[in-house]
């Protein structure tokens, strides 16, 4: 009651200050004064949502989640960049969407050759898992590439949308074994390492690699070659389809690919969002990209996790020096072996 | 409550007998702290009147489209980068929500780039024009071949300069052979593969020939050489079915224009590649002349806030500043920075760095 007529003296006042001719000199004005901060903790750059497309009033929001470059369990730090571990940026991203049911349906947006077999693993099943947990409808959209672990990856989503362009297929294994002993042996340097357990520097650069290491390296390789296929089948078995020519490594244009039924259909980015919602029976409204608040993202297209730029400053790429920064057993199309620095 | 009530007639009383006057505007303050720092992508895209100062005419929006399409973010010292594909959406996106741009010219001047980032880039401005409904114009400067050329296509009207280059109808994919260097330095490389084709386009693809007999090693090399063949030969297909469908046009008959090769302005225009000859003003004047006869046009370059932009030849990307602190390329070696298939007039196999 007290309220009430709180509000009725308020009201009364208005209206009659009205028709009194009440004049305010001066237009009502509103000040907002943001103040930011620069905290020195960058690993506090919490993940935040920022809407990129728009489609209707109302309807679901589609959350995207980017998945960029080599996936590798690994920090990307350097020079002017906070670098970030690509695993942990897809677990983050998968919480955020998790905690927050508005966001009706998720589009994984990959652009990426593979990378770790750990990794692409690891990616695979924490993509399942919140597909299983939340029920929520999960596109996975192929960009300029994906192959290998991206593809094995994307075999986790509901559908798999390709660009016209993409480039896709890459089911395989790689290990880079080089031999540096001549090398060094013509700069004075031998490696002669002390060993209990004669294998165990299986892979080294120092000495050359034995046929019967080959045949051990090759025996893991195989497997991971076989989960990748089992992968496959599993999660789109009734899909593949022809001579499975296409299991031996090569890459596909998309055309080929969907032959092969290792992608669903081609389009756009667009498209891609459009159909996640599909399933919740309502429209897409919006799109919002989930990104590292200090990453900038402004458009669908925005590759959030920013790359260290120290990788450019030296222009010379040995690939047998390189390789201690990745990892050993690689689900990737392997165009160039210092893709990964 | 009555005497609420009372009290409320007798404020307003002497309200009105006061005749009531605010002296001091109401303010309100919202104080909002964050603890990490604004992004950067707080460079937003903004208009820059770019032309000559005329008072009532169509507003068209410039959209410049410059070096190479691809998609990835051009960061480094100095630059707040930015990627092509994302920054072309953006300005169209903008476009899109502000009504009194009646009409876009594009302006290009560019190689080429990737084959995807190409291919979305025509599919963003396509659907601009189908939702929109408004005139796109593109203008060719210096360069327009190849992936510049397919995203023109889908233009209304493409305008060349009289001294463009364009054509560049091909699809390249940079291949190198490293082994023999490896062998003068007696580098041994054999990967271990699972999947015999994993890397294809590698340059030790061939690496481990001497674990093959020579009869096998030839049958791997053509292989390889097949699978790339094959997706190159349909990124081409799709680039003609382009031309086709964007153009109206029927391309048998001219296949002499077909094979990749560069093409003048002149040649173009015969060929039916583009459709007039004209500068960039001439350009800006198709495009409102489609929009109304009269008035002439208002010309505004759409840009990010941070790059500067205040003539209509204003080039808005800014390029990151650490490449050309390093001379040396050795096209090989940088080639991880590039995307593979590129629909991109190259006479330089180092152009994209």
């Amino acid at each position: 009651m007290e309220m009430r007529s709180g509000f009725a003296i308020l009201a009364g006042l208005f209206i009659v200050a009205g028709l009194g001719g009440c004049k305010l000199r001066q237009p009502l004005q509103m000040k907002a004064h943001l103040t930011q901060e620069i905290t020195s903790g960058v690993d506090s750059s919490p993940i935040i949502r920022m809407p990129v497309a728009h489609y209707g009033r109302c309807g679901t929001t589609v959350a995207i989640i980017d998945v960029d470059g080599l996936l590798v369990h690994e920090n990307r730090t350097g020079a002017m960049s906070y670098g970030t571990n690509p695993v942990a940026d897809f677990r983050a991203k998968l919480d955020y969407a998790r905690c927050h049911p508005e966001l009706g349906a998720i589009v994984v947006r990959i652009n990426s050759p593979g990378g770790g077999v750990t990794a692409c693993d690891v990616m695979w099943r924490e993509l399942q898992q919140f597909k299983e947990e939340t029920g929520r409808p999960v596109v996975a959209m192929l960009m300029d590439v994906g192959t290998g672990g991206s593809l094995y990856l994307a075999t986790a989503a509901d559908l798999i949308v390709a660009l016209p362009t993409t480039i896709t297929g890459g089911i395989g294994v790689i290990f880079n074994v080089y031999s540096l002993e001549k090398p060094l042996e013509r700069l004075g340097i031998a490696g002669i390492p002390v060993k209990a357990g004669e294998k165990i520097d299986v892979g080294t650069v120092l000495s050359e690699c034995s046929e019967e290491n080959r045949e051990l390296l090759q025996a893991i390789a195989d497997e991971y070659q076989s989960r990748f296929h089992e992968r496959l089948r599993s999660s789109r078995g009734k899909e593949l389809r022809g001579d499975e020519a296409f299991l031996d490594g090569r890459i596909l244009a998309p055309s080929d690919a969907i032959d092969a039924g290792l992608i669903d259909l081609v389009g756009y980015l667009d498209d891609a969002i459009m159909m996640a919602a599909e399933p919740t029976g309502q429209r897409a409204a919006m799109a919002v990209l989930l990104h590292r608040q200090l990453d900038p993202a402004d458009t669908p297209y925005a590759i959030t996790p920013s790359n260290p730029i120290q990788g450019e400053i030296l222009p010379l790429d040995i690939p047998p020096l390189n390789r201690p920064k990745l990892p050993m057993f690689l689900y990737m199309w392997q165009p160039n072996p210092s893709y990964g620095n | 409550m009555n005497i609420e009530w009372k009290k409320a007639v007798l404020m307003l009383g002497v309200l009105l007998a006061l005749g009531c006057e605010l002296h001091q505007p109401i303010s309100i303050r919202t104080r909002l702290t964050q603890g990490i720092a604004p992004a950067l992508d707080t460079s937003s895209i903004v208009e820059m009147p770019v032309g000559k100062k005329v008072h009532g005419g169509i507003k068209v929006g410039i959209i410049d489209i410059h070096g190479l399409m691809v998609n990835a973010n051009r960061t480094g010292p100095m630059s707040l980068g930015g990627n092509p594909v994302a920054d072309f959406r953006a300005k169209l996106d903008y476009a899109r929500r502000h009504r009194d741009i009646a009409a876009l010219v594009i302006r290009v001047n560019s190689p080429g780039g990737a084959v995807s980032a190409c291919d979305v880039m025509r599919e963003d401005l396509k659907r601009f024009q189908q939702d929109t409904g408004r005139p796109v114009v593109v203008s060719l400067l210096d360069v327009g071949t190849s992936g510049a050329y397919y995203l023109a296509t889908t233009g209304d009207l493409i305008v060349a300069h009289p001294t463009t280059i364009t054509g560049g109808i091909g699809v390249v994919f940079n291949q190198y052979q490293m082994s023999g260097m490896a062998e003068k330095n007696d580098l041994l490389c054999e990967p271990i593969r699972a999947g015999k084709a994993i890397d294809v386009g590698s340059p030790f693809y061939k690496a481990d020939a001497s674990l093959l007999t020579t009869k096998e090693f030839e049958q791997r090399m053509e292989e390889g050489g097949q699978i790339l063949n094959r997706i190159a030969t349909q990124f081409q297909q799709q680039f003609h079915q382009r031309i086709e469908e964007g153009r109206g046009i029927q391309l048998s008959g001219k296949e002499e224009y077909l094979d990749g090769r560069i093409l003048t302005a002149s040649t173009a225009l015969e060929a039916g590649l583009v459709d007039s000859i004209g500068y960039l003003d001439d350009a800006l004047r198709i495009a409102a002349s489609q929009v109304s006869c009269s008035a002439a046009p208002v010309a505004v370059l759409l840009h990010r806030c941070a790059d500067r932009g205040d003539t209509p030849y204003a080039i808005t990307p800014a390029d990151p500043l650490q490449h050309d602190l390093f001379p040396i390329d050795i096209p090989g070696l940088s080639r991880e920075e590039l995307p593979l298939f590129l629909y991109l007039w190259q006479p330089n196999p180092t152009y994209a760095r």
